[in-house]
C-alpha cells in the first residue's frame, strides 16, 4: 500500500517545483506553446456555437467593485482548489425568496495551473442540476472573472445547489503524476450570486436567518449585541439563542460575537443580534417594536442607520426573553426519542450525509456519487458519510465497497484504485487484466481505522496506465476515449459495528456532540466570568455542538465548578481562572494555570531538555538498551505497524499536558471526579485568546480535527495538535446485546495486541488441561 | 454420566475458546497471537514436555487452526459473482476444509493413545483351542512352505493347534477352467500344495468355487474347523513363535473380545522405501499406523481388523455371520461389523509376524488402489457415523480411517491451485501478503508442528505429502471409479513377491514426469511474472513458493517412480546366533550374520578361503522350539576373506518339509529382532533438520528420475533403431 503514496508524494513535490519554476520563469515561453497557440485561438469560435453561455471578461477594477449587499458568497473556505484532471465541489446556497426570485447573475473569479491546456480542459458551473455556463480553463497568468447569466426560475427559494466542475488535461504530459499539477482555483471573494440592490438583504422572517450567507472568505458571524451580558440571568437565554441561530443557519463557519454596543455596519455573512429587556435596547434601537415592552418579541427591524436589518430578540424581562427564544428554537429542535438518518452538515457536497448506524449498504446512487466515464489518467470521485459518537470498530472494522467499474483493453497491469478515508489511504486494489474488464460489485475491504465519529469522507481514486500515456503523442493528453468508468450501482456495506461511547472523546464531541447531545439534564455550563470574550466563545462552542448534535443543547449556568458534582458540564475560562481540581480531571498539568502564556518559560526549557535527551540518544543509540528498543518499534512500526504502545497488557493513564509556548486554546475533556460524567473545558492564557482560538477552532476543518482527550490550538500550526487517549471510560449507549458484546471485546483486543495473546493462550491452556480431564476419564486406559 | 460435571467444564472451556476465536480481531493481533503460539509450542516441543503439556501443544495448536478456518471461511473466498474465480477458490477452500476436518478426527484418535500393553502371557491350562487360517491364491509353494512352518512351530500346545492352508488357486472352478494352461496348473498347484500340507503336518482345505474371494475363502475355512479362535496369516506373513502366547491370553479377559490385532511387520522395503534408500534408516510408511493410530483406536475400542496378524473369537464370527464380503476389504469391514454388535477388540503393539509388501510401484498402487476402493465401499454400504451399535468415539475412529482415503482429491487440488493463478491469472484466494503472513503461514507451520509432535519419530516432516502425492495419481481414478460404480471393484491379490532385476521406470510413470514438467513450467512462470509484474509480486512470490513446494515433492516422486534393482530377491534379516557350518564332514564354529527367506550369510572360523561355489554344505544350529540341534542343507554362493573369519554366502536348500521349518525358525521365531529393528529407525529428526534431509533427497531424485526417463528414451530409440 506503499507505493501509491510515495508517487503521490513525489507527484506532489513535483507539482510545486513545476509551479515555482513556472512562477518565476513566466516570461520564457513555454515551449509547446507555439504549437498550441492555433488551438487557443480557435477558443472564442468554440463558445460562439453555444451562444447561451456569455462570457464577459471584466477587468478586475470593475470586478472589486465594492458593493457587498448585492453578492451572496458560495464558497465557504478561504479559497477553492479544483485539483487533477476532473474536479467537482457543489455547495448549497439558502436564498430568500426574494433573492431566489430576482438573482440573475453568477461570478466567477478563478486562476489555474500554467501546465492546464486550455483547449481540451474546462470549467462547467451547474446550479440544480443545469448547466448555465462552461468556459476553456486559461487564467493561468491570474485571476479571471467570468460572469454567467442565469435562466430564470432556475434558482428556489431555500437550498439551491452549486456545483463547479473542472475537467483538466496536461499541456505536454502523460503521466499519472503530471495530474497533480493540475489545478484551477476559485476565488472565494470573486465568486458569487449577484443579487440586484434593491431586494437584497431584506431579511424578512425568522426563517430568513437561514439565508446568513457567506463572506469573502466564508466567515460567518452572528454579532449578538447584548448590553446585559454581565447579569447572570441572561445567560442561558443567550446560550439557548445561539444553539437555535446555528440550527437555523448550519453554516460550516459560523461564529458568535457577544458585544454590548451596536456596530455600524454589518458586512456579507454577518447578522446583527438583539438582545435584551425591552429597557435596555431601546437606547440602542430606536425602531424597536413597541409590544417588547410588554411581550416577548424575535424579529427584525431596521438598523439605526437605516440601511440594513438587524433581528431582534426582547420583551420586557429576561423570563419573557426566554420564552421568544424557546419559541423560536422549539420548531426546529429535535426531540430524544427521534434517531437522525443523516447528519445536517450540507456544506460539503450540497446534500445531507446518511448516518450510518449499524449494518447498510447504500448505493453510489443514493450517495451522491454518479456513474463516470473517464479518459484520463486519475480519477477521483467520493462521497460522505456520517458515523455515530459510539463508533468503536477503528481497531478491527472492515467495511466492504462492491465495485462496479468498468476499463478499457488500453489499461494495463499496474493501473490501480486507491481506496482514501479522510485522507488516509486504505486500500489499493492493483488492476492486472491486460485484456480489459469488467469489476460486478467486486468487494474491495476498507478498513475503518481511519473512521471518526460525525462526518466521514470516502475517496476513490483511479490511476489508469496505458500504453498511449507513454509514448504520451501530442494532444493525445486530450483523447476523449473513455478508459474508465464507475457506475453509480456500486455499493458501500458497512457491517454492523461495535456501538460503545468511549470518554474521553473530543472526536465524538466535534462530531456527534457527544456525550451532550443526549443527556435529558440541563448540561452545567461554568464560565469563569461574564465577559464578551467568555459568552463568546462559549455561545460559538454551543453552536457548532448544537449543529453537531442536531439539536440545542439544554444548559444550566453554574457559578462554581465545584458545585457540578457529577453531572456533564461544559467549563469556559482562562486557564488561571480554572479551579485545580477541573485541570487535574481533564489532565491539564497543574502549574500551566501560571506558568503558560507567562513570560518565564518552563515550558520551552522543558521541551529543550527534551530536545536534548533525544539528541543524545540518537549519539548513543548503538550501545543503549533503549535505542535497542526504539528501534525494534521502528522496525514493526514499518513492518507491521504495530505500535509499541499496543503491546501493552492495560492501558495507563494519560499523561499530564502542559501547553506549550505556541499552543493558544485548547479543549479538553476528562470525568468527573467519580467518573460518573463528562466535563470538557475549553481554556487559554487570556481571554482574548480564549475567543480567538475559539473562531479558529470552529472554522469547520479545524473543527473536525479536534481529537483525543486534549487538543491544542497554535497560531500559526495549520492543525491541532491532539494527544491521544490511552485509557478510556466505556459507556453503553446500546442495549446490552451479545453480538455487540463480541464486537466491543473484538475491538479492544485488537487495539490492545497483547492482552488477546495472553487471552489466547491462557484459553489454549486450559482447553488443554480440560482435554486431558475429558480424555483421562473416557476410554481405555492401561 | 459420571463424568457429567467434567463435560460440562469441557464444553464450557470450549465455548470460550471458540467465542474467543472468531472475534474478528485486526492483523495485527493475529500476527501478534500467532508468534506467542508458535513459540510457545516450539518451547513445548523442545522441552519434549509430555503428559498434559501434550494436550496443551495440541490445544494451541487447533485454536490457530481454528482461527485460519474463521478468517479463511469469512474473508478469503473470491466473490460470488466471479464464478471463474468463485469455482475453483471453493473447491480450495473445501480441499482444505478436509483437511482440517481430518485433523481433527486424527487429533480425536491420537490424542491420547493407549501406551503399548504390557505382554499379556497366555496361561498354561486353560487354554483354547486355536485354528490358524493361511489363505493363499497364487503364492507359491517356497513362500507357503515357510509360512505354514512358522505357524506350525508356534509355541502352543499341538493339541490345540491346527494350521489351516486355505487355497484358493486349487478349487475346483479352477481345476475344472474351460482354459487348459490354467486347469493344469492349478492342477498341478493343487496336488504340490497337498504334498506339501501332509509333510509339514498342516490341513489343506479348498473348495468348489472362488465365491466372495478372501472372505468366502475364510469362511469355507470357519466351516470344516471348529477351534474356539481363529488366527489369520497371509500367505507371506509368517509369525513368531511367540505369536499366540502372546494374544490369546486376552481372550480370557474379556468374554466379549473379538479382535486381537497385531502390527504388520515388512521385512522388504515398498517401492519408495527402497528407490528412496531410506527402509533402513527412516520409520516405515505403517508404522505410524500400527506405532499410534491403532493405539490411538484402541483407546477407544476401534481397533480393527487388518486381514491378517490377527486373532478373532468364532463364537463373534458366527453371530455376524462369518466374515463380511461385500466390500474388497473384507477385514475392516467384518471388524465394523462386530464393534457395532457390542464386541470389544485389543491392539498389541509389538510386531509378532513378518511379512513382504509390494516391492515394484505398480503392485503397491495396485494394494492401495484395492485399500481406498474398499474403504469408499464401507463408507458407502455402511455409513458408520451412523451405524447403530457403535459408540460415538467408534463411529468418528471408522470416519477418521474411512475418509482419510479422499486424500486423493485434496491432495489434486493443492497440486493444481496455484496454476490457476501463475497460468491463468484467476485469484482464487483472496488475501494479502501481510495476511498470508499471520494466518496462512501460521496456520502451516503450527499444522507442521503439530504432526512432527504428535507422529516426529514414526513419520518424518514432507513424507506423508509424498506419500499422498505418488498414490494420488493413480489413486483418484480409482477413487471416482469406485464412487460412481460402488460395486464394480473385485478383489484383486496383491503381488509381492516381485523382484526388479533391472533399472527401470515403473510402466505407471508417465503421469509423474507429465505433472513435473508441467509444474516446472508454472515455476519458470512465476519466476517471470515476479519480474514482470512487480505491481503483485507479493503474491506471485506466495503461490510461486506454493507451487515451487509442490515441483519439489513431484521431483522426489519422479524418484520413487524410477525402481533401482534390487540384487537380493528376498529381504535379508540380521541376526545373530551360534552354529555349525559343516563341509564334507568337517564342522567349523560359525556365526549366523544375516538370513532371508532363501539364504543366509555365516561367518565361520577356521574355514580354508577356497571353498568351491555351489558346494555342498550343511548348517546346524538349535531351533528354538526344539531340545537338539538339526542340520539345514545349504548351497555356498559366494565365499569372502574377513581375515580371522571365512564370510559364506549360501543359499538353502530344503528338502524335506522339516527343513522349511528350520528355515522358518531362522527368519521368524524370534519375533525381538524386528522390535529391535524397528526401534532402531524411530528418531524424531524435527522439523527443521528433517525438512533440509527431506529438500537434499528430492534435488537427488529429480536428477535421477529425470536420468532414468533419459535412458529409457534413449533405450526405446535404440530398439527403434535395432528393429
Amino acid at each position: 500500500m506503499l507505493p501509491p503514496v510515495r508517487a503521490a508524494l513525489c507527484g506532489l513535490v513535483f507539482s510545486l517545483s513545476a509551479s515555482v519554476a513556472f512562477a518565476q520563469d513566466t516570461s520564457v515561453p513555454f515551449d509547446m506553446s507555439g504549437e498550441r497557440d492555433p488551438a487557443v485561438e480557435k477558443t472564442p469560435a468554440v463558445e460562439e456555437t453555444t451562444p447561451a453561455v456569455r462570457e464577459t471578461r471584466q477587468p478586475e477594477k470593475k470586478a472589486a467593485t465594492p458593493d457587498l449587499s448585492t453578492r451572496r458568497y458560495i464558497v465557504p473556505a478561504k479559497s477553492l482548489l479544483l485539483e487533477g484532471e476532473v474536479a467537482s465541489q457543489s455547495f448549497p446556497l439558502f436564498l430568500t425568496p426574494q433573492q431566489a426570485g430576482s438573482a440573475t447573475t453568477i461570478n466567477l473569479g478563478y486562476s489555474n495551473a500554467v501546465v492546464v491546456a486550455p483547449e481540451s480542459s474546462r470549467l462547467t458551473v451547474v446550479v440544480n442540476d443545469v448547466v448555465v455556463g462552461e468556459v476553456p480553463v486559461q487564467s493561468a497568468e491570474g485571476i479571471k472573472d467570468v460572469r454567467f447569466d442565469l435562466p430564470a426560475g432556475l434558482l428556489r427559494p431555500g437550498v439551491n445547489r452549486v456545483t463547479f466542475n473542472a475537467a483538466h488535461r496536461h499541456r505536454t504530459d502523460c503521466t499519472i503524476r503530471s495530474t497533480y499539477d493540475l489545478w484551477t482555483s476559485l476565488d472565494p471573494a470573486r465568486t458569487y450570486l449577484t443579487v440586484p440592490r434593491d431586494t437584497s438583504g431584506r431579511l424578512l422572517t425568522t426563517d430568513d436567518i437561514a439565508a446568513i450567507g457567506l463572506g469573502p472568505t466564508g466567515q460567518t458571524k452572528f454579532v449578538m449585541v447584548v448590553p446585559e451580558m454581565g447579569q447572570p440571568v441572561a445567560t442561558n437565554a443567550l446560550m439557548r439563542l445561539s444553539q437555535g441561530l446555528a440550527l437555523m443557519a448550519k453554516m460550516p463557519n459560523q461564529t458568535f460575537d457577544l458585544t454590548d454596543a451596536l456596530p455600524p455596519t454589518a458586512g456579507a455573512g454577518e447578522l446583527t443580534v438583539l438582545v435584551g429587556t425591552a429597557g435596555n435596547l431601546a437606547a440602542l434601537l430606536p425602531g424597536l417594536p413597541a409590544t417588547a415592552r410588554s411581550s416577548a418579541v424575535a424579529t427584525f427591524v431596521d438598523a439605526p442607520d437605516g440601511d440594513r436589518k438587524v433581528f431582534v430578540v426582547s420583551g420586557p424581562d429576561w423570563p419573557s426573553i426566554e420564552g421568544a427564544v424557546e419559541g423560536m428554537v422549539s420548531p426546529i429542535d429535535r426531540p430524544l426519542s427521534v434517531t437522525r438518518e443523516a447528519l445536517s452538515v450540507r456544506q460539503r457536497n450540497g446534500a445531507d450525509m446518511p448516518l450510518i448506524l449499524g449494518e447498510t449498504s447504500p448505493t453510489f446512487a443514493s450517495l451522491g456519487v454518479r456513474t463516470g466515464e473517464f479518459s484520463g489518467r486519475r480519477y477521483r470521485t467520493g462521497f460522505d458519510i456520517g458515523i455515530p459518537s459510539d463508533f468503536y470498530a477503528d481497531a478491527y472494522g472492515e467495511a466492504t465497497l462492491l465495485l462496479d467499474a468498468a476499463y478499457s483493453p488500453e489499461v494495463l497491469p499496474g493501473s490501480h484504485i486507491d481506496i482514501y478515508v479522510n485522507g488516509n489511504i486504505a486500500t489499493t486494489v492493483p488492476i492486472t487484466s491486460r485484456n480489459g474488464g469488467v469489476f460486478r460489485h467486486l468487494p474491495i475491504r476498507v478498513t475503518m481505522r481511519h473512521f471518526r465519529p460525525g462526518p466521514n469522507r470516502i475517496d476513490i481514486e483511479t490511476a489508469l496506465l496505458t500504453e498511449a500515456d507513454k509514448i504520451c503523442a501530442p494532444g493525445s493528453s486530450a483523447s476523449e476515449e473513455p478508459r474508465f468508468a464507475l457506475f453509480d450501482s456500486s455499493e458501500f456495506r458497512m457491517p454492523r459495528f461495535a456501538r460503545v461511547a468511549q470518554l474521553p472523546s473530543l472526536a465524538a464531541l466535534s462530531g456527534t456532540g457527544f456525550p451532550y447531545n443526549r443527556q435529558v439534564d440541563p448540561v452545567a455550563l461554568y464560565l469563569d466570568r461574564l465577559d464578551a470574550d467568555t459568552l463568546s466563545t462559549s455561545a460559538t462552542f454551543l453552536g457548532k455542538m448544537a449543529v453537531s448534535s442536531g439539536r440545542a443543547l439544554q444548559v444550566r449556568p453554574e457559578s462554581s465548578a465545584l458545585a457540578i458534582g457529577e453531572r456533564n458540564a461544559i467549563l469556559v475560562g482562562t486557564i488561571s481562572q480554572l479551579p485545580p481540581l477541573v485541570l487535574g480531571q481533564t489532565h491539564i498539568a497543574a502549574e500551566s494555570a501560571s506558568a503558560w502564556g507567562g513570560p518565564a518559560d518552563g515550558g520551552a526549557q522543558h521541551g529543550a531538555t527534551q530536545d536534548a535527551i533525544d539528541e543524545w540518544q540518537s549519539r548513543v543509540r548503538g550501545g543503549s538498551w533503549r535505542g535497542q528498543i526504539s528501534a525494534l518499534e521502528a522496525w514493526l512500526q514499518e513492518t507491521f505497524d504495530i505500535p509499541l504502545s499496543s503491546l501493552r497488557l492495560l492501558p495507563g493513564e494519560e499523561p499530564l499536558v502542559a501547553p506549550g509556548d505556541t499552543a493558544r486554546f485548547l479543549v479538553a475533556q476528562g470525568d468527573s471526579p467519580d467518573e460518573g460524567a463528562t466535563w470538557t473545558v475549553l481554556s487559554a492564557p487570556t481571554g482574548a485568546d480564549l475567543k480567538a482560538g475559539m473562531v479558529a477552532v470552529a472554522q469547520d476543518e479545524r473543527w473536525q480535527q479536534l481529537d483525543g482527550y486534549v487538543s491544542l490550538d497554535s497560531k500559526d500550526a495549520d492543525a491541532l495538535d491532539t494527544r491521544p487517549v490511552s485509557r478510556t471510560r466505556f459507556v453503553a449507549t446500546q442495549p446490552w446485546t451479545f453480538s455487540n458484546m463480541r464486537l466491543v471485546a473484538a475491538n479492544w483486543l485488537s487495539s490492545n495486541i497483547l492482552a488477546y495473546a495472553v487471552v489466547f493462550c491462557i484459553l489454549s491452556i486450559l482447553l488443554g488441561i480440560a482435554t486431558s480431564g475429558l480424555l483421562r476419564r473416557f476410554g481405555r486406559e492401561v | 454420566m459420571r463424568h457429567i460435571g467434567t463435560i460440562i467444564l469441557w464444553a464450557l472451556v470450549s465455548a470460550l475458546v471458540i467465542l474467543v476465536i472468531t472475534l474478528p480481531i485486526n492483523l495485527q493481533t493475529q500476527l501478534i497471537a500467532s508468534i506467542a503460539v508458535v513459540t510457545f509450542m516450539a518451547v513445548i516441543k523442545v522441552l519434549r514436555a509430555e503428559g498434559i503439556w501434550r494436550l496443551i501443544a495440541l490445544a494451541f495448536g487447533t485454536a490457530v487452526v481454528l482461527r485460519y478456518v474463521y478468517w479463511r471461511t469469512t474473508s478469503t473466498l473470491p466473490p460470488l459473482n466471479q464464478l471463474e474465480n468463485f469455482i475453483p477458490g471453493f473447491l480450495l477452500y473445501l480441499a482444505e476444509m478436509y483437511s482440517v476436518m481430518m485433523l481433527a478426527l486424527s487429533l480425536f484418535v491420537v490424542a491420547m493413545p493407549l501406551p503399548p500393553r504390557k505382554s499379556r502371557v497366555a496361561e498354561e491350562g486353560r487354554l483354547p483351542t486355536v485354528d490358524v487360517f493361511v489363505p493363499s491364491y497364487n503364492e507359491d509353494t517356497g513362500l507357503l512352505a515357510n509360512t505354514l512352518a512358522a505357524a506350525k512351530a508356534m509355541d502352543y500346545p499341538a493339541d490345540k493347534l491346527t494350521v489351516w492352508l486355505l487355497d484358493d488357486g486349487g478349487t475346483e472352478q479352477k481345476r475344472n477352467a474351460a482354459a487348459v494352461i490354467e486347469a493344469q496348473v492349478a492342477e498341478a498347484r493343487h496336488r504340490e500344495l497337498q504334498a506339501l500340507c501332509r509333510d509339514l503336518g498342516v490341513n489343506y482345505l479348498t473348495r468348489a468355487r472362488n465365491e466372495h474371494a478372501k472372505a468366502g475363502n475364510m469362511n469355507n475355512g470357519m466351516q470344516h474347523s471348529t477351534g474356539e479362535l481363529i488366527a489369520v496369516f497371509d500367505a507371506d506373513h509368517a509369525p513368531a513363535r511367540d505369536f499366540l502366547r502372546e494374544t490369546v491370553g486376552y481372550f480370557a479377559d474379556d468374554q466379549k473380545l473379538f479382535l486381537v490385532q497385531t502390527p504388520h511387520f515388512f521385512l522388504n522395503p515398498d517401492p519408495l522405501e527402497r528407490n528412496l534408500r531410506t527402509f533402513e534408516t527412516m520409520p516405515s510408511e505403517n508404522e505410524m499406523f500400527y506405532g499410534i493410530i491403532q493405539r490411538g483406536l484402541d483407546k477407544w475400542n476401534a481397533a480393527f481388523f487388518c486381514g491378517s496378524a490377527a486373532v478373532l473369537r468364532r463364537t463373534a464370527l458366527n453371530e455376524a455371520g462369518g466374515f463380511s464380503g461385500l466390500s474388497i476389504t473384507e477385514d475392516c469391514e467384518t471388524a465394523l461389523a462386530l464393534h457395532s454388535r457390542g464386541w470389544n477388540s485389543v491392539y498389541v503393539d509389538k510386531p509378532l509376524i513378518a511379512g513382504l509388501q509390494p516391492a515394484t510401484f505398480a503392485s503397491f498402487i495396485g494394494q492401495r488402489s484395492r485399500w481406498a476402493q474398499g474403504m469408499m465401499q464401507i463408507l458407502r454400504f455402511r455409513f458408520p457415523l451412523f451405524k447403530r451399535g457403535l459408540s460415538l468415539p467408534q463411529r468418528l475412529c471408522y470416519m477418521s480411517s474411512m475418509l482419510f482415503w479422499l486424500f486423493p482429491f485434496p491432495r489434486t487440488i493443492f497440486l493444481f491451485a496455484p496454476l490457476f493463478y501463475l497460468f491463468f491469472d484467476l485469484e482464487i484466494f483472496t488475501a494479502s501478503g501481510g495476511e498470508f503472513l499471520g494466518y496462512t503461514l501460521a496456520y502451516m507451520l503450527v499444522n507442521l508442528m503439530m504432526q512432527n509432535y504428535l507422529y516426529g519419530s514414526f513419520r518424518w516432516p514432507w513424507i506423508s505429502e509424498l506419500y499422498e502425492y505418488v498414490q494420488s495419481v493413480h489413486l483418484l481414478p480409482a477413487v471416482v471409479s469406485v464412487m460412481l460404480n460402488p460395486t464394480k471393484p473385485t478383489f484383486k491379490v496383491t503381488a509381492k513377491d516381485e523382484s526388479i532385476r533391472e533399472s527401470r521406470l515403473s510402466e505407471i510413470s508417465r503421469p509423474f514426469f507429465v505433472i513435473f514438467a508441467v509444474l516446472f513450467v508454472a515455476f519458470l512462470m512465476s519466476i517471470y511474472r515476479f519480474y514482470s509484474e512487480p505491481y503483485k509480486a507479493d503474491v506471485t512470490f506466495v503461490v510461486g513458493g506454493w507451487n515451487l513446494l509442490n515441483l519439489i515433492i513431484a521431483g522426489c516422486a519422479l524418484g520413487v517412480v524410477s525402481e533401482r534393482s534390487e540384487r537380493a530377491a528376498s529381504r535379508r534379516v540380521t541376526v545373530k546366533r551360534r552354529c555349525t557350518f559343516i563341509v564334507d564332514g568337517r564342522e567349523y564354529p560359525s556365526t549366523l550374520e544375516n538370513v532371508s527367506a532363501n539364504g543366509a550369510r555365516v561367518q565361520v572360523f577356521g574355514l580354508e578361503p577356497d571353498l568351491a561355489k555351489d558346494a555342498r554344505c550343511a548348517l546346524r544350529f538349535t531351533p528354538y522350539g526344539a531340545g537338539q540341534e538339526e542340520v539345514l542343507p545349504v548351497d555356498v554362493r559366494n565365499v569372502e576373506n574377513l581375515g580371522s573369519v571365512i564370510a559364506v554366502g549360501c543359499r538353502f536348500m530344503p528338502e524335506v518339509a522339516r527343513h522349511h521349518s528350520l528355515v522358518a525358525d531362522l527368519i521368524f521365531a524370534n519375533s525381538n529382532q524386528w522390535s529391535d529393528f524397528q526401534v532402531s529407525r524411530r528418531y524424531n529428526p524435527g522439523l527443521f533438520r528433517g525438512s533440509l534431509w527431506f529438500l537434499g533427497i528430492a534435488v537427488y531424485q529429480t536428477s535421477r528420475g529425470l536420468l532414468y526417463l533419459a535412458r529409457s528414451l534413449g533405450g526405446g530409440r535404440k530398439k527403434e533403431a535395432a528393429s
